[in-house]
């Protein structure tokens, strides 16, 4: 039940962040949202967190305001933000077992490694699929939806940097989180 | 606004019709016409479902003015969204690209606004049901993560502003990363506390009805 | 009737980089059959790890722990049924948005229909003198409802024993002597770690726990005058 625990609190985390009054660029709202993602995938590792985002969009589909500005429903697939949302997941995935690895390997320069994992985990799917929502939603073409996709990527740079520096910290307070195997403690369950 | 009652007050209850639908029948009112209209992606369909959602929160006798609201940061990014297709595509592109969002939005609403928050959980639980017999306690298990999620929403809001609260009082509110990590800290905490106290109420154990 | 033999528990840990086995209790023989039963000790002392054993939240390196002959180890979810666990915390063991549908959650298991369910919810939270509050969100309740609630929940599976962590650590005066009153009217098997000495003085029996180790187990009044030349404060 802990995995229950640990996936169904980073979901409340994500939603949590999403409502967090944010900034608002046009047409994708920048909250905390994508922070709360990368941190998950950083944190709980990658199926965990794979489940937590896909818990997280399932919970909004259904028509509970958990997205950002407290939207909700199938709705916002209809906004040029649909691609960034439906990305989460195999952010989290990916970015969560580079960040798996990169913790278990107890390699040095922690940090930089998980901020690259983030940065991999954003330039190969999250941008992409980002663009291709808006070209499909808000028939934009490729060139148009690229330029303003390019308009988050400072964000997302400072965003990945400080999951990454928060993930560092979570990992010294919590070392059994992505440890290789179950240490032994006294919890069992 | 308090994230719980944000997250739990959008059911407006007036017992109209539409209140009185099946779950399952809001859902395929909405879903459907959603669907088809993202995917078709044509100007009148997309105006008929503005029109089908319009004609439903009427319908549910919740007054226009909070049913039909629109918030004025969702119509600028709307228009602003729609404003490429009508300048550089054509007239109809700009309809579909603005009908569809606006359209999407009403129909979500009568799913959010005539339904409990209570039944939408049990209905997304419903539907994990057949993966039961795939995965035992599948359903069970999900529909536990949904109630901690929605649970534990408010209390991660209020230590996100806790934590900022104490973060000023020693003046140290600039760095990010500094008021996050307790915040994600706390989070873990929880989870495992959380964890913890449903093993030991035996939620997740196998179903041992049929012992007794 | 809860068994400890020769229970104890080691966690594996690091120390100047090299593996060490940390001993968080040595092991444990003792019968826990009083009806109200205190456990004493210091933070840290391995209290609350005593206490974990006995609902198997906590499994023994050594040694086993029986409960009505169950082994913890073996028959977890039995052994959960018998045993009840109130934590410290009450936000963190509270699972659904409102206490009904929360207590309405542990009735899921013995009871099928849905409204027969909502009825004795409503029934087992009136007991506990909650019933204005059934509908409410359990973020709006104070620290001391949260718990009743939680005890609730706890009670509502019908176990015979309940075991409580430091129920009443994090509450105001009022809601301490609320949740000990409802704790100790309880008909059930109480087995309650405390680090207030007149709950503890209000129990059958009060063992002190000690560096992982029973350094005392007696009536009450005896294991506390003990408890504290212990702690330095005769």
């Amino acid at each position: 039940m802990m995995d229950v625990a640990l996936v169904a609190v980073f979901a409340a985390l994500i939603a949590a962040f999403s409502l967090v009054p944010g900034i608002n660029l046009v047409v994708v709202p920048i909250t905390l949202q994508t922070l709360a993602v990368g941190l998950t995938a950083m944190v709980i590792g990658p199926w965990r967190a794979f489940a937590a985002t896909s818990l997280y969009l399932l919970v909004g589909f259904a028509g509970l305001p958990v997205f950002a500005n407290g939207a909700a429903g199938i709705g916002v697939l209809a906004r040029g933000s649909a691609g960034y949302l439906l990305s989460f997941p195999l952010y989290a995935l990916l970015v969560g077992l580079l960040a798996q690895a990169v913790v278990r390997r107890g390699w040095r320069q922690r940090w930089l490694r998980l901020f690259l994992a983030g940065l991999v985990g954003s330039f190969t799917l999250v941008h992409p699929m980002g663009i291709a929502g808006m070209m499909v939603n808000v028939n934009l073409p490729l060139a148009k939806a690229f330029t303003l996709d390019m308009t988050f990527w400072v964000g997302d740079l400072i965003k990945t940097a400080i999951a990454a520096g928060v993930a560092v910290a979570v990992h010294k307070a919590f070392p059994a989180l992505l440890a290789t195997r179950r240490v032994p403690g006294p919890v069992t369950a | 606004m308090r994230a719980g009652a944000q997250l739990f007050g959008q059911h407006l209850p007036t017992g109209s019709w539409v209140h009185r639908l099946g779950i399952g029948t809001k859902y395929a009112l909405v879903l459907l016409p959603s669907l088809a209209s993202l995917v078709v992606r044509q100007w009148w369909l997309a105006l008929a479902l503005v029109a089908l959602g319009a004609g439903l929160l009427l319908a549910s006798r919740i007054p226009a003015r909070w049913s039909l609201r629109l918030p004025w940061y969702f119509v600028v990014m709307a228009v602003l969204v729609s404003l490429y297709g009508f300048i550089a595509v054509s007239w109809q592109a700009g309809t579909t690209t603005l009908a569809n969002i606006i359209g999407a939005l009403l129909v979500s609403r009568v799913l959010t606004m005539t339904t409990p928050a209570a039944d939408l959980v049990d209905a997304l639980v419903g539907v994990a049901r057949p993966l039961d017999r795939f995965v035992p306690q599948a359903s069970e298990r999900f529909g536990l993560a949904v109630a901690l999620m929605l649970r534990s929403i408010p209390h991660l809001v209020d230590s996100f502003g806790q934590v900022r609260q104490a973060a000023r009082a020693r003046g140290l509110q600039r760095r990010v990363a500094g008021l996050l990590t307790p915040v994600v800290i706390m989070a873990v905490a929880h989870a495992q506390r959380s964890g913890e106290a449903l093993t030991a109420r035996g939620l997740g154990d196998p179903d041992d009805r049929i012992e007794r | 009737m809860i068994r400890l033999e020769g229970a104890g528990v080691t966690v594996a840990g690091f120390s100047q980089g090299r593996p060490v086995d940390h001993t968080i209790l040595h092991p444990i023989t003792l019968d826990l059959d009083t009806p109200r039963t205190a456990v004493i000790g210091a933070n840290g002392s391995g209290k609350s790890t005593l206490l974990r054993l006995l609902n198997g939240l906590t499994l023994p390196s050594q040694g086993r722990v029986l409960v009505d002959d169950l082994d913890t180890a073996r028959d977890g979810a039995a052994v959960r049924r018998r045993v009840g666990f109130v934590f410290t915390e009450p936000l963190a063991q509270l699972v659904m948005s409102t206490p009904a549908d929360d207590v309405e959650l542990s009735l899921r298991r013995r009871h099928r229909d849905r409204s027969q369910r909502r009825a004795l919810a409503r029934h087992l939270l009136t007991e506990q003198g909650l019933a204005d509050l059934a509908d409410s969100s359990v973020h709006d309740l104070s620290g001391g409802e949260r718990q009743l609630v939680a005890l609730t929940s706890v009670l509502a599976v019908e176990p015979s024993v309940i075991v409580a962590d430091e129920p009443t650590t994090l509450l105001d005066l009022r809601n301490r002597n609320r949740v000990q009153t409802a704790l100790l009217a309880l008909p059930q098997q109480l087995v309650v770690a405390t680090h207030d000495l007149e709950f503890a003085a209000a129990c059958d029996r009060a063992i002190v726990v000690d560096e992982g180790r029973v350094v005392a187990d007696d009536l009450p009044g005896r294991a506390i005058d003990s408890y504290r030349r212990l702690m330095g404060a005769t």
